[in-house]
C-alpha cells in the first residue's frame, strides 16, 4: 500500500499534465476505487486517489514499534526542597534576580536538599557552560538529576 | 446610557457597606461566565459556588435590577458588581444577542428588547432573510468553484514548486474565500503554506491536506446526497458553523469530566482557549472552545486537575468532539483517573475510525495511560508497554521535562495527534512526587475558589 501512495505522491509532485498513470493496487477494494477515480480523468483522477489511499494506509497500519529502552532511574535518597524555595528558584530561572541563583544553590546544598524533578531541565539548562557552578549544582541533582544529565 | 453612571453614583445605590464591598469584588470580568449589553439593558451570568450561575440583569433606563440569587438585598451584590463593571469597561460585555431570560423580563416590564443583527426572529422579514441566505449560498458555491479551479491547476502543474512559492500564492485563494465568508475553508488554504515549508516529508503531507480540500469541495457539490451529520461537518468547514443556541438544544451528556488540559492560542487577532475534558463514565473526550479579542481575558470557568460534574451538549458531527457546557453542577480538585487512558494501538485505532467518518479532523485527543518518553535517533518519542511508539512534534520543547518527570518510569500523557506527530499537553507521572501532587491539587483548589463568587 505504501508503494501505491509513493507513486501517487510522486505523480502529484510532477503534475498530471505529464502523463499520469494510476498505480495498480493489490487490495481489490482500493483498486475498485482507484479505477473509478481514473474514470474522472485529469486532475480529478489524482485527487480522488489522494482522498482514498492515505486513509486505507492509516486503517491498515499499526504504529511503528521499537525495542529502544531507557534504564529506570533509581529511588531518591535526598529530601526535595520545600515548595517556597522551589518557587524562588523557579522565578530566578526565568531571569528575575538570576544572579542570586548561586546563593540559592549554596543554601540548598547546606540543607542537603535536592531539586524537584520538573525543575531539573531548567536548572541543568542554566548550568550548561558555567563550569564555575558545577560544584554547587552537583549535590542538588539527586538520583533523577544525575540520571538525566 | 450606563456611561453617565459613575462608580460613586452606583455605589450610592448600595443598601449597605457589606453589599458595596461584595459588589466591588464582583466587578471583575473573571467572575462572569457571560456578559452582554445593548442600549437598554445589561446582563451577565455569575458563577456561584453551586450549580447554575446566577442570572443578573439591569434595565439601564431606570436603573432597575433583577437577579436570580437568593439575596433579599436590593440591589444585590451581583447587580452592583455588574453595573460597576459596565461603568468601568463595557468592552468586556461581548454578547449582543439578548438571551431569552433577559427578553422575558423586559417584556414583562412592558418593553420590547431591541436586538442587534439578523438574529431577531420575529421582527425580520422572512422573505428578505431567505433571499440573503440564497445569495450567500450562491457566492459560496462560486468561491468553491474558483478554489476547485485553483486546486486543479496546482495538481496539473505539479507540486514541486510549492515550497518556493511566495506567501501570496496561498493567501490569494484564501482571501477569495474570506470574501465569500467561507472562513474555515480560507483557513485550510492558508495553512497549506506552512505545510509546503515543513521540510522533510512535506510532499506527502501536502498531498494529504490537498485531498481534504478536494473532499470538501466534492462533498459540498453533492451535499444533499450526504447524511445530515456529514452535511453539518461540510457546512461548518465551508463557513456555516453551528449556532451555539442550536447546539444547546441537543440532548445533554452528563458525567464527571476530568479537565485534562487547557491552552490559549492567538490566531488572526482572536484568542482561542481550548479546554479538553474526558468523561469518567462515558470515557469520551470533549473540546470546549472559547473566543476572546486580543488582550481580553477568559473567564476562569474550568481548571485543569479538577473533576467537573456537568452536562455537555456536543456539536453535531459525524464524529463529535466539540461541545458546550449546558449545566455545571460541581467541581473538585482531582488528579485524573489514569485507567481511562489507553495504549498507543488503541488510541490509533480510535483515531483512524474517527478519520474515516470525519476526514477533516486535525487535532485528535490521545489519552495514553502508560508511556515512557525517550530519544530515538535524535527524535523525541513516547513508547508504551507493547513497544509501539509515537513521535513528538518536532516543534515541541517538552521532551526533557517529560523525561525528567518520568525517570524511565511510565507516565500518563494527554496530547493532540495530527496523524504524524503528538503534541504533549499535560502529563502525570505514575509515581508523582507527593509534593508535586499536593501542589497541583492546591493550585486547582485555589483556582476553583476564585471562580466561586
Amino acid at each position: 500500500m505504501t508503494n501505491t501512495w509513493q507513486q501517487i505522491v510522486a505523480a502529484a509532485l510532477l503534475g498530471t499534465e505529464r502523463d499520469f498513470v494510476m498505480p495498480r493496487e493489490a487490495n481489490t477494494e482500493v483498486q475498485t476505487l482507484l479505477t473509478q477515480s481514473e474514470e474522472a480523468g485529469g486532475a480529478n483522477a489524482l485527487l480522488h486517489a489522494t482522498a482514498v489511499v492515505p486513509l486505507f494506509n492509516r486503517v491498515g497500519q499499526l504504529p511503528a514499534k521499537t525495542d529502544a529502552t531507557l534504564p529506570v532511574c533509581e529511588e531518591e535518597t535526598q529530601n526535595v526542597c520545600p515548595p517556597q524555595s522551589r518557587a524562588h528558584l523557579q522565578t530566578m530561572l526565568t531571569g528575575t534576580f538570576a544572579e542570586m541563583i548561586p546563593e540559592w544553590l549554596q543554601v540548598a546544598g547546606e540543607q542537603k536538599w535536592r531539586v524537584s524533578w520538573e525543575m531539573l531541565p531548567d536548572l541543568l539548562g542554566w548550568a550548561k557552560g558555567k563550569a564555575e557552578v558545577r560544584e554547587l549544582v552537583q549535590p542538588l541533582l539527586g538520583a533523577r538529576g544525575r540520571w538525566l544529565a | 446610557m450606563a456611561l453617565s453612571w459613575t462608580t460613586e453614583k452606583i455605589i450610592a445605590l448600595s443598601p449597605d457597606a457589606a453589599s458595596t464591598k461584595a459588589g466591588q469584588a464582583l466587578s471583575n470580568v473573571r467572575k462572569w461566565v457571560t456578559l452582554g449589553h445593548n442600549d437598554e439593558v445589561a446582563w451577565g451570568e455569575c458563577q456561584g459556588s453551586g450549580k447554575n450561575p446566577y442570572q443578573t440583569q439591569i434595565d439601564l433606563k431606570e436603573p432597575a435590577f433583577k437577579c436570580s440569587c437568593p439575596s433579599r438585598k436590593f440591589p444585590c451584590k451581583h447587580g452592583l458588581g455588574l453595573f460597576l463593571l459596565l461603568a468601568s469597561d463595557e468592552t468586556v460585555f461581548t454578547q449582543n444577542d439578548v438571551p431569552s431570560w433577559v427578553a422575558q423580563w423586559l417584556e414583562s416590564r412592558g418593553e420590547r428588547a431591541r436586538k442587534k443583527g439578523e438574529s431577531a426572529p420575529r421582527e425580520v422579514d422572512e422573505a428578505a432573510q431567505a433571499k440573503r441566505a440564497l445569495e450567500r449560498e450562491k457566492k459560496v458555491a462560486r468561491g468553491l468553484h474558483d478554489l476547485e479551479l485553483w486546486l486543479h491547476d496546482l495538481v496539473r502543474g505539479g507540486l514541486s514548486g510549492a515550497p518556493s512559492q511566495p506567501p501570496t500564492f496561498w493567501e490569494t485563494p484564501s482571501a477569495r474565500l474570506v470574501d465569500v465568508q467561507a472562513a474555515s475553508a480560507a483557513r485550510l488554504v492558508r495553512e497549506l503554506s506552512s505545510v509546503a515549508a515543513s521540510g522533510e516529508g512535506w510532499t506527502a503531507r501536502l498531498v494529504e491536506k490537498l485531498s481534504r480540500l478536494h473532499l470538501m469541495i466534492e462533498g459540498y457539490k453533492q451535499l444533499e446526497t450526504l447524511d445530515s451529520a456529514m452535511q453539518t461537518d461540510i457546512r461548518a468547514l465551508v463557513g456555516w458553523p453551528q449556532k451555539e443556541s442550536d447546539v444547546l438544544t441537543a440532548p445533554g451528556v452528563r458525567d464527571h469530566w476530568a479537565v485534562l488540559a487547557q491552552s490559549v492560542e492567538d490566531k488572526d487577532r482572536l484568542r482561542v482557549q481550548r479546554t479538553w475534558l474526558w468523561g469518567e463514565k462515558t470515557n469520551r473526550p470533549a473540546l470546549l472552545l472559547q473566543f476572546a479579542a486580543t488582550g481580553q481575558n477568559f473567564d476562569v470557568g474550568l481548571v485543569p486537575n479538577t473533576l467537573v460534574e456537568a452536562e455537555l451538549a456536543f456539536y453535531k458531527s459525524n464524529f463529535s468532539l466539540r461541545a458546550l457546557v449546558k449545566e455545571r453542577f460541581s467541581s473538585v480538585p482531582s488528579i485524573p483517573n489514569y485507567e481511562n487512558g489507553c495504549s498507543i494501538a488503541q488510541a490509533n485505532a480510535t483515531y483512524v475510525q474517527a478519520l474515516s467518518r470525519q476526514p477533516w479532523i486535525e487535532r485528535f485527543p490521545f489519552w495514553l495511560h502508560a508511556v515512557v518518553p525517550l530519544r530515538l535517533n535524535e527524535v523525541w518519542i513516547v513508547r508504551d508497554e507493547n513497544r509501539h511508539y509515537l513521535p513528538l512534534s518536532p516543534r515541541s520543547d517538552k521532551g526533557w521535562r517529560l523525561m525528567a518527570q518520568s525517570g524511565g518510569h511510565p507516565i500518563a500523557l494527554f496530547g493532540e495527534w495530527n496523524g504524524d506527530y503528538l503534541t504533549p499537553l499535560h502529563w502525570w507521572p505514575g509515581q508523582m512526587e507527593s509534593s508535586t501532587r499536593m501542589a497541583n491539587l492546591a493550585v486547582a483548589a485555589s483556582a476553583l475558589e476564585e471562580v466561586s463568587a
